[in-house]
């Protein structure tokens, strides 16, 4: 059952008011904060005058949207005119957004209630959100653990209850991959479905920005409202708009999921593959044909992603100087030593690794051995795809090759760091739409941890997947 | 594809991306860059010899507007130049280029 409808129920029904609403999430975020720090900033006045104005519409028995005065979270990549946006730096630290994203203006046309801004890792690079400058973002069913990234602000808020609901960027399964270590729903769009004006660049063609809420139906319904064409973003798409949530029909009979070999070697955790098969069972019995089929590029595309990925950000990330706006030094020296200085102090470790890979596979005599090879390899990475969905309609894989890990276990080495990519940077890579939604839990330390599933459709099949998973949902309810 | 990576190279790397690195830093980004670089060999035995790179992803070419110009409003003009670290009245103020 969708949440934000059984809230928006209770508050046309008078159940309950937008600001009783927003301050009941407020006190969650009060009370969980200091073990989750999902959240760089909330801005609690401006949150309840905002309900206040939702529950004064009501009160005039004016049409209000499905969305309106439910509460949600917005990864702090996403601008929001006058509020602190960081990007989880310390570049950001004190930058103020002059304009909304695309996002941002679709989701206050509907009146929807953001809480606050979520943390992430710096500049959206990382898979556990240690990398912030604001702290680390702790998955709620084991403190000890990461919540995945670089959304892990947005989907542990979620799956501990301080929002309903979250948009999250993915770039090589920033959405996913947290949603997959903290048992929610998460989806990336198509590459283009959704605008990325406003939203902080990483790697501009990798980079998608979608929902992440408890279940399918909530998914679908903010995808809905922030998905369509946007003049302002040259890269998104003229597809046509669609209401998700009428699509959900629950029934896959006939579909054919294709199982891609590739991803279930004979190094995969074994518990995770026992889940996997599992759910794998699960949409045979909702009347799926189950097809093995093979992505054979599979095994290049984490390596093409980690070159073309690091090359686009070294350049959008040459934006920060320190002059325009961001972090700043107040001391007389010459411009190039100013550069260095600010960039050197500002980023973290991992940004300045990345912006260094970048800057190397970009250079003269390196690009053709790197990042025209991995854009050819891309392109093979597609043509898999398309080969594929030539004969399935879905593509079902594990979200991640493990669990939530260990806060600290990765961040010695860069390299393993990445491999925890390994499942999700493919689809990055071919540009298609994929979810994860939750299959099981595994049992570690005595905490079930949950883990997700992938579920990767066509291109702009956004309506195709949902419903396969909205069908999975409903069984498992 | 070489996978050495000198120090003086990565500082040459480092120039470039506009970053400095100080001398304990050195050997640690040298080590995980080889380490990176080491892994992207993979690639050399993926016949990519009759592909062509990709442009855009989902097959979009050229994507036209008409050249007009747009104003924003005062308030957001205000607030660039509030963010700008240094200034003189409504001027960036930069630092010396010679």
């Amino acid at each position: 059952m969708s949440v934000i409808k059984s809230l928006h129920a209770d508050l046309l029904s008078g159940k309950t008011t937008a600001r009783a609403l927003a301050q009941n999430y407020l006190d969650v975020i009060k009370e969980k904060e200091q073990d989750i720090n999902a959240f760089i900033s909330v801005d609690d006045d401006a949150v309840l005058t905002h309900a206040e104005d939702v529950d004064a519409k009501i009160a005039r028995g004016e049409k209000i949207d499905v969305l309106a005065g439910i509460p949600g979270g917005l990864k702090d990549l996403i601008s929001v005119r006058g509020g602190r946006t960081t990007a989880g730096s310390k570049m950001l630290e004190n930058f103020t957004a002059v304009y909304d994203a695309t996002v941002t203006t679709r989701l206050k046309e509907r009146d929807a209630l953001v809480l606050g801004k979520t943390n992430l890792d710096e500049f959206a690079c990382g898979g556990s959100t240690e990398y912030s400058a604001f702290g680390v973002t702790k998955n709620p069913h084991d403190n000890t653990r990461v919540a995945g990234g670089s959304s892990g602000g947005s989907a542990a808020a979620v799956a501990s209850g301080e929002v309903v609901w979250a948009l999250g960027t993915d770039t090589g399964g920033s959405i996913r991959q947290p949603s997959s270590f903290c048992g929610v729903v998460g989806l990336k769009p198509t590459y283009g479905r959704v605008s990325r004006y406003g939203v902080i660049a990483m790697a501009s063609s990798l980079d998608q920005v979608g929902p992440i809420a408890t279940t399918v139906e909530d998914v679908a319904i903010i995808l809905t409202r922030i998905a369509g064409h946007d003049p302002q973003d040259a890269t998104s798409a003229h597809s046509s708009d669609r209401v998700y949530e009428d699509y959900l029909s629950g029934d896959i009979r006939g579909a054919k999921i294709g199982i891609p070999k590739e991803f279930l070697h004979s190094d995969l955790d074994a518990d995770v593959r026992r889940v996997f098969d599992e759910a794998v069972a699960r949409y045979e019995s909702l009347g799926a044909e189950i097809v093995e089929i093979s992505l054979p590029h599979t095994e290049f595309a984490l390596a093409a992603y980690y070159i073309i990925m690091p090359a686009e950000l070294s350049s959008n990330l040459a934006r920060y100087d320190g002059l325009r706006y961001g972090y700043a030094i107040d001391e007389k020296m010459d411009v190039q030593d100013y550069y260095k200085k600010v960039r050197s102090t500002a980023f973290g470790a991992e940004i300045k690794r990345r912006l260094m890979l970048g800057t190397y596979t970009l250079s003269a005599g390196y690009y053709d051995a790197y990042y025209k090879k991995a854009q050819k390899v891309r392109a093979l990475i597609r043509r898999d795809y398309e080969k594929a969905f030539e004969k399935v309609d879905y593509i079902f894989t594990p979200t991640a090759p493990e669990v939530a890990f260990k806060i600290g276990a990765k961040t010695a080495d860069p390299l393993t760091m990445y491999l925890a990519d390994i499942f999700t940077v493919p689809i990055n890579l071919a540009g298609v739409p994929a979810l994860s939604h939750p299959i099981g839990t595994i049992a570690k330390d005595g905490v079930d941890l949950p883990i997700g599933g992938q579920l990767i459709g066509k291109w702009f099949d956004e309506e195709g997947i949902l419903n396969a998973a909205f069908a999975y949902e409903q069984q498992t309810q | 594809m070489t996978q050495q990576l000198t120090k003086e190279e990565l500082h040459d790397v480092a120039q470039l991306a506009q970053l400095t690195l100080a001398e304990d830093e050195v050997s640690a980004y040298q080590k995980d860059l080889v380490s990176i670089l080491d892994y992207f060999k993979k690639l050399a035995v993926c016949d990519t010899d009759d592909v062509e790179e990709i442009g855009h992803i989902t097959g979009m070419t050229n994507v036209f507007r008409e050249d007009a110009v747009v104003a924003c409003d005062e308030e957001m003009v205000e607030a660039m130049i509030d963010a700008f670290p240094a200034k003189k009245d409504r001027l960036i103020s930069v630092k010396n280029v010679l």
